[in-house]
C-alpha cells in the first residue's frame, strides 16, 4: 500500500530533509543550518509551474470544461480523462475517532459520551486514508471501549429490553440486527445475520441472554463494516476504471463534508440515474457548505493548507508568548477562515484581501508596532499576516524564510520541488553573528548545491521579513532595516508568473494570491485532496483538476468548488489494477 | 533471519509463519513460553525490551575510546556515573545498508530497528520525491512475538512531542510491510492503552476467580471471532488493493483473538499484583514553565509510565519516542532546535544531557520495583540510540552512538562495559557501510534474541550485513 502524503503535510517533514534543516537563528547567534528542498539533482525534480506541460492527460477535457459541467462521460460510463494514472485507486477509508464516535452516539442512541472518550486514535479527518492506521495498543484500547459502549448499550436501550431476559428470544435478535444495521449504515446480508446467530445462541447458551446481545453489538463494533468506508463498486473482482456504488458515492460525501452519515432525504438518492445522481447529490453538497460540521471541518482543512496545524505545540521562550496569548492566536485564525470565506457570501479572495475587524485583547501586544509602517497603513493583510501563521512558520528564535517560502510555493501554489540532494556540506556556508536572518539565509542561498534550490525556495519567504518570529512587525534587524523587497522567481521548470513584480512585503503578495488562478486552482486541489482522504495524482495537473477547479476559479465561492468536486470523476470513480 | 546457534538452527520462517495462522504462532510460541515458565519456576524475572530513540543524533564525545570495564563515560554522559555498572557502551557499530538517496535521517531511522533498508515503492503519482517507503516487521514487534505475546499489550510505541509524526521521519517501529505503528503521545491515552483493558471490562461475570475468567475468555471469544468473521464476509466484497488497508485492521483482530485464545485462565497471568496495585493515571503534564521543564514533564511521565506497565506485566517490549513536534522542541541554553546544522558543540551536548537526564529518571523507576532477587531493571534491557553518528552535522552512520542499560534475566549480557568492536572506517561513508567487515546494531538485537533463546526472526534484517549475534556482548 503506498503512503501518500496528505495535503498540507509537506511543510512537517522539511526539518528532516538533507539540505534542509532550518537555518533559523538565535538573535544573537553565529550560526546557521539550512532549510528547504536541498539541493536539485540533475534531471530531478520539477514542477509543474504555470509554463510548464503537465503529465499524459493534462491536455483538456472534452465538453467538460466549461462552469458547472462536469467532466464529459463516454457512452460506457468511464470518464472521458481516462488515464487510470489519474484516479485513485479503490481503498478502504476508516472513519476518523471523531467521526466514529458520533457514528456510534447515533446509532446506538442513549450510549453516555464519557463511554467513547477512548475512541480515541491518531488519525483524524485530515489524515489520508492509508495513513489511518491502527496499532496493536490502540485496538486494545477501542476493543475496551467497545465492551464498554455494548454493555451500556444492552443494558438500557428500550430496543434491547427483550435481550435482558435471560431466555433466547428472537425479538431480541431482530433488534440486535437493526441496531447492527445502524452501526453497519446498510441492511444487513444473509450470510452476516447468520454470523449474529451463531454466535449469539452459543453465547447464550453459556451466559445468558444479556451477555450474548453484549457480544453481538460488541463484535459489529471492531468489525470494519462499522469502521470502514468502501470503494469496492459493483464488481470488486474486475479491472479498470468503475464506477462507485451510489451508496459508496453518498456515505463518502457525507462523511468527508460533515462527518456524519447521510439523511433520510439524502438516501432517497439511491436508485437514480447516474445523472439524476451526480446531480442531487451535487445539490446536496452545497447545501451542507452552511452546516457548522462542514464548516468546522474546512477550518481543520484551512490550518493545514496554510501549515498552521501546530501551532497550539509551538513552543516560545519568550514570557509574552503565554498560553492564553497562543490560545488567540489558534482563535484568531480559526476565526478568520470561518469569517472570511465560509460565511454567507464569503470568497476566497477575502482570506487574503481582509483584516481581522477586531485585535484580540491577547494580541493586542503583537500588533502594537504595526504603527511603525513607513507607509503609515497596516504592513498586514489577510491571512499571510496573522501571527499564528507568522510564529508557526517561524524557528524558535527568529523568522524563517525558508517555511516562508515553501508555505507560498507547496502550499499555496502547488510548486513540486526537487527531492532534497544529501550530503550537503554546511561548512561551506559562512555566517557571522551581525547578519540579519535575510542575510545568512541568502548565503545558504548562494553555495552549492544547495544554491538551486534555494534561490527558488526563498524569495517569496524574504517578503515575509518584516515579521519576526513572535509575529510582530519589525522595520529593523541587528540595527540596521529589514529588507523585504523580494518577488516570486519562476518556479522550477516553469515561466514566471503573470503579475508578478518585485514587491516589499506581504501586502502585495497577499494581493496577486487573491488573485491568482494558481492559487485557487492549488486550493481546489487541496481541497479536492481533503475530500477524497488522499492525495490528488498529479495534484494540479490532474486531468479532471480542470473541470472541478473551473467555477471556483472565476467565483472564489466554496459552494462550487464542493459541488463541482462531487461529481467529479475523480470523486465518482476509481481505477482498479489487478495485483498479481 | 535466522539466529545461528550450536547446533542445527531452528527454522520458521516468516512465510511459513503466516500460512501457519494460529497453529505457526502457537508452535513458535511455544518455545518461548516454555522458557519463561523455565524462568518463573527458577525465580527470575521475565525478560523486557526497551527501545529509545532521540532523534537527530548524540554528540560524538560519547566515544571516550577506554574498553573494558573502568571505562570513562563521555562528558554528556556524566549522569550515568551511578549506573556504570549496569550499562554498556557500544563503540563500532553502523547501521544496516540504506540509500543515501534517501532523506539520511529518514531512512536511518527506518534501519534502527529494521535492519534492512526501507522498501522503495517508487513516488506516488505525480510526486517526484519518494517519500513513501515502509518496512518489515520490526524486531520490537518479532520480539513482542516471543516475549510479549502473554501480555494483553504485545508491544507499545510512545512518543515525545512528535504530534503523530505525519511524514513517518519518526517512524521506527512496524508491525508489517508498510504498517507504521504510530507513537502515542497523550500521557493519558497511553494509561488506557496499557492500563484500561483489564481494568475497564464491564461484564458482570461474577466473582468466582477462575469462573469469572473462564467465562470472560469464552464471552472475547466469541465477540473478536465474530468480529473475524464479518472481517472475512467483507473480503469476499473487495478487490485486492483494498484489501491491503484490511490487512492492517485483521493484524489487531487476529492478533487480540490470539491473544484470548492462548490465554490460561487457570494460570494466575502475568500480572504482578504487588507492582500494579495503586496505580493511577497520571495526571495531563500542565502548560507552565519553560520548554524544557514542560517536555521533561511529559517525557518522564510517558517513560514512569511505561515502567510501570513493565513492571507489572502489562506490557514487555516498548518504543520511546524522545522528540519534539517539527523539531520546535528546546532545551535551556540551547541554539535552536535539535536539528541545526552547524551549531556549536554545547548545542548538541545540552540534548544529549537532557535525553541522559529523562533515562536516568527511567532506571531509577525501573530499579524502584522489586522482582526476585533484585528488580525489573536487572530483566529489562534498554536500548538508546539516535539515527545519526559520527558527528551531529555530517550525517554519518559510522561509529553509531549505541547505549545499553539493564540487562536481561541471568545476567546473560555483558554490561559495565565498554566495548570497542573493530571498526573499519573510511572517510567516504558509502565504503563504510558497504564494507561487510562493519557490525551492524541490529546484531545486538539478534544477540538479545539468542540469550533468549528465540530460534528464528524470519526475514529480519539484510543477510547481506549480517554475521549474527555479536559474542563481544555475551
Amino acid at each position: 500500500m503506498r503512503k501518500v502524503i496528505g495535503v498540507g503535510l509537506v511543510l512537517s517533514g522539511l526539518p528532516l530533509l538533507g539540505c534542509s534543516a532550518d537555518i533559523s537563528f538565535s538573535d544573537d547567534g553565529a550560526n546557521v543550518s539550512t532549510s528547504g528542498g536541498g539541493a536539485n539533482a540533475p534531471g530531478a525534480g520539477g514542477t509543474a509551474g504555470p509554463g510548464s506541460s503537465g503529465p499524459e492527460g493534462s491536455a483538456s477535457v472534452p465538453g467538460g470544461s466549461g462552469p458547472g459541467s462536469p467532466v464529459s462521460m463516454n457512452p460506457g460510463g468511464a470518464p472521458s480523462c481516462s488515464e487510470t494514472a489519474q484516479l485513485l485507486p479503490p481503498r478502504m477509508i476508516r472513519l476518523s475517532h471523531a467521526e466514529l464516535r458520533q457514528h456510534i452516539q447515533a446509532a446506538l442512541p442513549g450510549v453516555p459520551a464519557d463511554l467513547l472518550k477512548n475512541v480515541k486514535f491518531q488519525a483524524d479527518h485530515v489524515t489520508t486514508a492509508s495513513a489511518r492506521g491502527m496499532s496493536g495498543a490502540e485496538f486494545g484500547i477501542y476493543f475496551s471501549a467497545a465492551k464498554n459502549v455494548a454493555n451500556a448499550y444492552v443494558a438500557d436501550s428500550a430496543e434491547l429490553a427483550d435481550c435482558r431476559a435471560t431466555a433466547l428470544d428472537a425479538s431480541c435478535l431482530s433488534a440486535l440486527n437493526h441496531a447492527i444495521e445502524r452501526l453497519y449504515r446498510r441492511p444487513v446480508e444473509a450470510a452476516e445475520r447468520e454470523q449474529f446467530r451463531g454466535t449469539f445462541e452459543r453465547v447464550s447458551k453459556a451466559q445468558g441472554a444479556k451477555e450474548a446481545a453484549t457480544a453481538l453489538i460488541t463484535g459489529a463494533l471492531i468489525a470494519p463494516q462499522t469502521q470502514y468506508h468502501t470503494e469496492a463498486g459493483d464488481a470488486p473482482n474486475q479491472s479498470g476504471v468503475y464506477r462507485l456504488t451510489q451508496h459508496e458515492t453518498l456515505q463518502l460525501a457525507r462523511y468527508a463534508l460533515t462527518g456524519k452519515s447521510p439523511s433520510e432525504e439524502e438516501l432517497g438518492l439511491l436508485g437514480r440515474t447516474p445523472e439524476e445522481f451526480d446531480r442531487g447529490l451535487s445539490e446536496f453538497a452545497a447545501r451542507w457548505v452552511s452546516t457548522p460540521d462542514f464548516i468546522e471541518r474546512m477550518v481543520d482543512l484551512s490550518e493545514h493548507i496554510f501549515g498552521v496545524q501546530y501551532l497550539p505545540a509551538v513552543q516560545r521562550e519568550e514570557e509574552s508568548f503565554t498560553p492564553a496569548v497562543q490560545s488567540a492566536m489558534v482563535a484568531q485564525f480559526r476565526g478568520f477562515v470561518r469569517e472570511k470565506v465560509l460565511s454567507p457570501g464569503g470568497n476566497f479572495a477575502d482570506l487574503f484581501l481582509q483584516n481581522p475587524a477586531q485585535v484580540m485583547p491577547e494580541l493586542e501586544a503583537i500588533y502594537k508596532d504595526d504603527k511603525l509602517s513607513p507607509s503609515g497603513e497596516s504592513p498586514r493583510l489577510g491571512v499571510l499576516g496573522l501571527p499564528g501563521l507568522l510564529v508557526t512558520l517561524s524557528g524558535p528564535n527568529g523568522s524563517d524564510p525558508v517555511m516562508r517560502g515553501l508555505l507560498v510555493r507547496e502550499l499555496l501554489l502547488c510548486e513540486t520541488l526537487p527531492p532534497p540532494v544529501p550530503d550537503a556540506d554546511f561548512s561551506l556556508v559562512k555566517v557571522t553573528e551581525d547578519m540579519q536572518t535575510r542575510e545568512r539565509f541568502d548565503m545558504l542561498a548562494q553555495t552549492q548545491p544547495c544554491a538551486s534550490c534555494h534561490q527558488t525556495i526563498n524569495p517569496p519567504g524574504y517578503l515575509f521579513e518584516n515579521f519576526d518570529h513572535l509575529g510582530r512587525y519589525r522595520i529593523e534587524e541587528k540595527g540596521r532595516p529589514v529588507n523585504a523587497v523580494s518577488t516570486i522567481t519562476p518556479p522550477f521548470r516553469g515561466g514566471p508568473y503573470e503579475g508578478v513584480g518585485e514587491w516589499n512585503g506581504i501586502v502585495p503578495l497577499a494581493k496577486w494570491l487573491a488573485r491568482s488562478p494558481e492559487a485557487r486552482r492549488c486550493f481546489a486541489t487541496n481541497f479536492a485532496s481533503f475530500v477524497l482522504s488522499d492525495t490528488v495524482p498529479y495534484k494540479v495537473e490532474n486531468c479532471n483538476m480542470k473541470a472541478v477547479a473551473s467555477r471556483f476559479v472565476e467565483t472564489g465561492q466554496v459552494a462550487d468548488l464542493v459541488a463541482d468536486v462531487v461529481r467529479s470523476p475523480l470523486f465518482t470513480h476509481r481505477t482498479r489494477e489487478v495485483m498479481q | 533471519m535466522k539466529i545461528m546457534r550450536s547446533g542445527t538452527p531452528l527454522r520458521l520462517g516468516r512465510r511459513n509463519f503466516l500460512r501457519g495462522g494460529l497453529a505457526g504462532l502457537g508452535a513458535i510460541g511455544l518455545a518461548a513460553s516454555e522458557q519463561m515458565r523455565t524462568a518463573h519456576a527458577a525465580g527470575i524475572g521475565q525478560p523486557r525490551f526497551v527501545f529509545i530513540y532521540t532523534s537527530s543524533g548524540i554528540h560524538d564525545s560519547w566515544r571516550t575510546g577506554t574498553p573494558g570495564p573502568n571505562f570513562k563515560l563521555g562528558p554528556t554522559m556524566d549522569m550515568f556515573e551511578p549506573w556504570k555498572s549496569r550499562m554498556t557502551v557500544m563503540d563500532g557499530l553502523t547501521t544496516a545498508r540504506f540509500s543515501y538517496g534517501l532523506n539520511p535521517h529518514w531512512a536511518a531511522a527506518h534501519c534502527l530497528l529494521g535492519g534492512r533498508e526501507p522498501i522503495d515503492y517508487g513516488p506516488a503519482p505525480g510526486e517526484e520525491q519518494n517519500m513513501s517507503s515502509g518496512s518489515q516487521r520490526t524486531f520490537d514487534h518479532l520480539l513482542a512475538d516471543h516475549i510479549g505475546k502473554d501480555t494483553p499489550v504485545n508491544n507499545i510505541v510512545l512518543g515525545g512531542l512528535d504530534n503523530n509524526n505525519e511524514q513517518r521521519g519518526l517512524d521506527l517501529s512496524y508491525y508489517g510491510r508498510d504498517m507504521p505503528q504510530r507513537a502515542i503521545h497523550e500521557v493519558d491515552s497511553l494509561f488506557t492503552a496499557l492500563f484500561g483493558e483489564g481494568d475497564l471490562n464491564p461484564l458482570p461475570l461474577g466473582e468466582d476467580g477462575l469462573g469469572a475468567r473462564q467465562r470472560l475468555k469464552q464471552w472475547e471469544q466469541e465477540a473478536l471471532g465474530l468480529g473475524q468473521s464479518q472481517s472475512a464476509a467483507l473480503r469476499s466484497r473487495l478487490g485486492q488493493q483494498e484489501l491491503l488497508y484490511l490487512q492492517q485492521y485483521e493484524h489487531n483482530l487476529n492478533d487480540a483473538f490470539r491473544r484470548v485464545v492462548e490465554t490460561d485462565p487457570s494460570a494466575a497471568g502475568p500480572v504482578n499484583v504487588a507492582a500494579c496495585k495503586g496505580l493511577v493515571a497520571p495526571e495531563v503534564p500542565g502548560d507552565g514553565g519553560s520548554s524544557e521543564e514542560k517536555n521533561a514533564r511529559h517525557h518522564d511521565t510517558q517513560l514512569s509510565t511505561l515502567a510501570a506497565a513493565l513492571a507489572c506485566g502489562r506490557t514487555r517490549v516498548g518504543v520511546a519516542v524522545m522528540d519534539g513536534i517539527r523539531n520546535t522542541m528546546r532545551v535551556t541554553g540551547s541554539e535552536d532546535r535539535h536539528h541545526k546544522h552547524q551549531a556549536s558543540d554545547e548545542h548538541y551536548k545540552l540534548w544529549d544531557r537532557y535525553a541522559g537526564k529523562r533515562i536516568v529518571k527511567f532506571l531509577d523507576k525501573l530499579a524502584s520495583y522489586p522482582e526476585g532477587d533484585g528488580t525489573v531493571l536487572d530483566n529489562t534491557i534498554i536500548i538508546w540510540t539516535s539515527e545519526i553518528s559520527y558527528n551531529a552535522t555530517d550525517h554519518w552512520q559510522q561509529y553509531h552512538p549505541v547505549f545499553l542499560f539493564g540487562g536481561l534475566p541471568g545476567k546473560k549480557l555483558k554490561m559495565g562495559h565498554y566495548l570497542q568492536i573493530p571498526y573499519h572506517f573510511s572517510s567516504k561513508k558509502q565504503d563504510a557501510l558497504d564494507d561487510t567487515r562493519n557490525r551492524r546494531l541490529h546484531e545486538v538485537y539478534l544477540t538479545i534474541a539468542n540469550l533468549l533463546n528465540i530460534p528464528d526472526l524470519g526475514d529480519f534484517a539484510d543477510p547481506k550485513y549480517t554475521k549474527g549475534p555479536l559474542n563481544e556482548l555475551i
